[in-house]
């Protein structure tokens, strides 16, 4: 339910996307400790342990700003924002590994990459992300940094 | 100043734009060293500007100018006593009272000084109003608005810098403390200007303050002076922790009257910094956040580095082998090859994974994180000996030791800082790994993981214990109080990060580069003499040395081959791998199967020994280059011995037990 | 309200500096960050681990343990 009038889209945001984040880690986290089956590898679920506790924080953090927007604390926003920006960093990273591995791959032809192609690499912390995205894309104006100044001490 | 070259020095707090500012003034014409006797960096640069040559040098960051941080006393002995003719003082628009704390220090200085109000556009934004004239009326010096992140006001400052040079010696500025301290005072400086030539080399008022503040450094300067017993007649009637209170307060009231004549100041609520750190600080988000990022920096660190550290590996090694093959004399070819281009390229082959942590540290540290990372860790830190600040360096060295010792110079504290570099070793860097796989893999099975993982606890354990001991016997003393700003966040620019990034990868190229080198080519030496024999074979230098070595690694099951291993390993862990090759007889380029199925195979290594072997590997001497950055960043020839002689003994000892211990109850 | 010092004060509330005690470095410091006689410090929160805990002072977020924070006797100020 959204409680929360200034910010209601952004607690629909954290309504949708704290669920599947923490959805998706979880499923993840089972592939990790060794279930597997047909459908987990058509959502490509890496075995990754690691990676699905992050699946799980960022939807706990999406769900805890969702938490306290509802309360009424408007401050609460802040966690919708960074997780966002969290998610996205770590689109960021998966994609950098992807593309890592790619070079060894088609560049070097190392031979622990005979085999591999892009999607070996493909994972919910990667297209999960299009939702961040969407929200990025739908805030830019919060993500400018406005107010934050530039550093480079 | 001396015909059209000027002088200028560079002062300010910590996170205020300072090295913005100095990148702005200097451009790429920068020099990176450290000041005399210590490893606190120096900046220096220069520009030519309206036919001046104008000479920069970046003071520490600081608060305030006392004797109690190594960083303040560079500073304020730079002012005094190199004397340069304009000092530019960098002060945040958005936190003016605490920024002018620092301009009060430098005004006793009796140096020229010039105003740099940096990151004024962030003060206008949020509303604040800042009257420079008035200002520049109050405090009798010129302010110059900056931002220095879009290059606004860099010109005026640099004209108003030339302009104030030109007005030649300085003037002193005071700030009054009241009857009884100023009574003081001038009893004091009538008593230091009865020496003229101290008087010559320090203001008075400043050293007189200083002296009546109780600062050890200051009575030093006096020492020899036979004005000295005068001196301590004056300090043994006064309170001087009292006087030190009354003189800070003094120093803030004086802001306190100038502050709201010259700015209006509009605090909000919560601003856009406060917002993100409620998440980034949460009491239960703080943590694994903290670990998700620290993760991230990992993956890129050195999964991402992976494949350009096998492109310029292979480079290296089609280079070597070319040399090798090519160059005649044979034997200046092998030194050229196997010796010099294969030791440095195993310095280069670093660079990537280098380069790539220094410019994620430099974007952490940008952003404000990394003070936010030791407020987050320095509670269970300090449960250890040492502090917030070490614990990223610690996680680095999971990696590299070498970049992880680098990064410990964002500690202050000097015993927290030796601490933190002399366990880092202990940290089982990624070198150590490929070592722990063949054992593991070759005796221990399915149990390899566990094994594995068991060795890189070790580790940590040795750490903890060590920093511990450290901490109660050679680097004693009261923890380091933790007193540290939290930034306002802020959005890291790529020019500042690269900028960062290059200057500490250059020096580790520098530097570590020349010791690996050095190290190569030893090992080269003692691998391929008496000419003629195989390389690294039983007749080679190396061999016999290792057969000298034996019985000191006999009580501990090693046999020849492994003493020879593990010599080698100094170069870089990693090749006690490829040396174990060269040993059996099957090349340096033999699969690690191959190596994996004669190590087996060879009745001397069973699983106990090869156990021993790898706590050997874990906790023995660290690598060349480590051995190198520890000298240089502890500057300090006596620590980096310690580092080496202490990881030996320890590895010793632990083998021995294991070996002793294991082979008492029965086990092989 | 009487006087007390920093480290016992919860997240949220505010007081009012009357003096520091101790001596040297640490003291020192706290004095050069601006915490003098008679400046008003807000709590602001405490780290995830209870220790260090942070303050504002001076309009700029300061953080010290609350081993350091012991050593600032306050007044406290109603909120």
């Amino acid at each position: 339910m959204i409680t929360n009038k200034e910010y209601k889209y952004e607690t629909a945001f954290g309504l949708i996307a704290g669920p599947l984040y923490i959805i998706f880690g979880f499923i993840q986290l089972a592939v990790g400790l060794g279930y597997s089956s047909g459908w987990t590898d058509a959502l490509y679920i890496p075995k990754d342990i690691i990676g699905s506790l992050i699946l799980v924080l960022l939807g706990a953090i999406f769900l805890y700003g969702v938490k306290e927007l509802n309360e009424g604390t408007n401050e609460g926003v802040s966690f919708v924002y960074v997780g966002i920006f969290l998610a996205l960093l770590w689109v960021v990273v998966y994609l950098l590994v992807m593309s890592a591995s790619a070079l060894e791959a088609y560049m070097l032809k190392s031979e622990d990459f005979e085999e591999w192609v892009p999607a070996d690499d493909m994972k919910p912390g990667i297209y999960l992300g299009i939702l961040p995205l969407i929200g990025f894309l739908a805030w830019r104006s919060k993500f400018s940094f406005r107010r934050l100044s530039k550093a480079g001490v | 100043m001396t015909n059209n070259s000027i002088r200028v020095a560079l002062a300010g707090n910590p996170n205020v734009g300072k090295t913005t500012i100095f990148n702005a003034l200097t451009g790429a014409k920068q020099h990176v060293g450290n000041w005399p006797g210590v490893t606190v960096e120096k900046k220096t640069g220069s520009k030519k500007y309206n036919g001046y040559e104008i000479q920069f040098v970046d003071l520490p960051g600081t608060y305030s100018l006392t004797a109690y941080s190594i960083d303040e006393v560079i500073a304020r002995d730079y002012i005094v006593e190199e004397k340069p003719d304009v000092v530019v003082h960098i002060v945040d628009a958005t936190n003016l009272e605490r920024n002018l704390y620092l301009t009060t220090q430098l005004m006793e200085l009796g140096a020229r000084i010039v105003i740099a109000l940096n990151m004024s556009d962030l003060a206008e934004n949020r509303g604040d109003k800042i009257d420079t004239k008035k200002m520049e009326k109050f405090l009798e010096i010129p302010v110059v608005k900056t931002v220095a992140t879009k290059g606004i006001g860099i010109d005026q400052l640099l004209d108003t810098v030339i302009k104030e040079a030109k007005k030649g010696p300085h003037h002193e500025h005071m700030i009054g403390y009241g009857d009884d301290i100023e009574e003081k005072i001038n009893q004091m400086e009538n008593i230091l200007e009865g020496d003229i030539t101290l008087s010559k080399k320090y203001p008075s008022r400043w050293l007189s303050v200083k002296l009546l503040e109780g600062d050890d450094e200051a009575l030093k300067k006096i020492e020899g002076s036979p004005v000295l017993d005068q001196v301590k007649n004056i300090l043994s009637t006064i309170n001087k922790e009292e006087y030190e209170a009354v003189m800070a307060d003094k120093r803030y009231e004086a802001i306190d009257v100038i502050v709201p004549q010259v700015a209006s100041r509009h605090d909000e609520k919560m601003t856009a910094s406060d917002m993100i750190d409620r998440v980034f600080t949460h009491k239960y988000f703080g943590i694994p956040i903290f670990f998700a990022l620290m993760w991230a920096a990992f993956e890129l660190t050195f999964t991402f580095s992976v494949p350009f550290m096998d492109i310029l590996d292979s480079a290296f090694a089609w280079l070597a082998g070319a040399l090798a093959d090519n160059v005649k004399p044979d034997w200046f070819g092998s030194l050229l090859g196997d010796g010099i281009v294969g030791g440095v390229g195993f310095v280069l082959v670093f660079i990537p994974p280098i380069f790539i942590l220094f410019l994620l540290l430099a974007i952490l540290e940008d952003s404000g994180y990394l003070a936010r990372a030791a407020f987050i860790m320095d509670r269970l830190m300090t449960k250890i000996g040492l502090h917030g600040r070490s614990f990223v360096p610690m996680l680095m060295g999971f990696g590299c030791n070498v970049p992880a010792i680098m990064a410990t110079r964002t500690i202050e504290d000097k015993n927290d800082r030796l601490t933190t570099i002399l366990v880092n070793p202990f940290m089982s860097c990624g070198a150590r790994l490929p070592v722990y796989v063949l054992f593991a893999g070759a005796f221990f099975g399915r149990q390899a993981g566990t094994v594995i993982f068991s060795i890189y606890v070790l580790g940590i354990v040795a750490a903890i214990l060590t920093a511990k001991l450290l901490r109660s016997t050679l680097l004693k003393g009261d923890p380091a109080p933790f007193i540290m700003e939290l930034p306002p966040y802020r959005v890291p620019t790529a020019k500042a990060a690269t900028i960062h990034m290059w200057q500490r990868g250059s020096m580790y190229l520098k530097k570590a580069g020349t010791v690996i080198l050095l190290g190569a080519i030893m090992i080269w030496t003692l691998a391929t003499f008496p000419w003629g024999v195989e390389y690294g074979s039983e007749d080679s230098y190396a061999g016999k040395l290792g057969k000298v070595l034996e019985p000191l690694v006999a009580p501990l099951g090693f046999d020849w081959r492994i003493a020879v291993a593990l010599l080698f390993g100094f170069v870089a862990k990693e090749i006690v791998i490829g040396a174990l090759g060269v040993l059996y007889g099957l090349g340096e380029d033999a699969e690690e199967a191959n190596i994996s199925d004669s190590v087996e195979a060879d009745p001397k290594i069973f699983a106990l020994n090869s156990l021993g072997l790898m706590v050997f590997t874990l906790l023995y001497m660290p690598c060349i280059a480590t051995v190198g950055i520890i000298k240089k960043e502890t500057g300090s020839w006596k620590w980096m011995l310690f580092a080496i002689a202490y990881g030996i003994i320890l590895a010793w000892t632990a083998a021995f037990l294991i070996f002793q211990v294991g082979s008492g109850l029965g086990y092989d | 309200m009487s006087e007390t010092t920093l480290n016992v004060l919860e997240p949220g509330s505010k007081a009012k500096v009357i003096r520091i005690k101790g001596k040297g470095a640490t003291r020192k410091r706290i004095l050069d960050m601006g915490i003098v006689t008679g400046v008003e410090i807000e709590i602001i929160k405490r780290a995830p681990l209870k220790d260090p805990v942070e303050f504002k002072v001076k309009g700029y977020n300061l953080s010290m343990r609350q081993r350091e924070a012991g050593l600032v006797v306050v007044q406290p100020l109603e909120v």
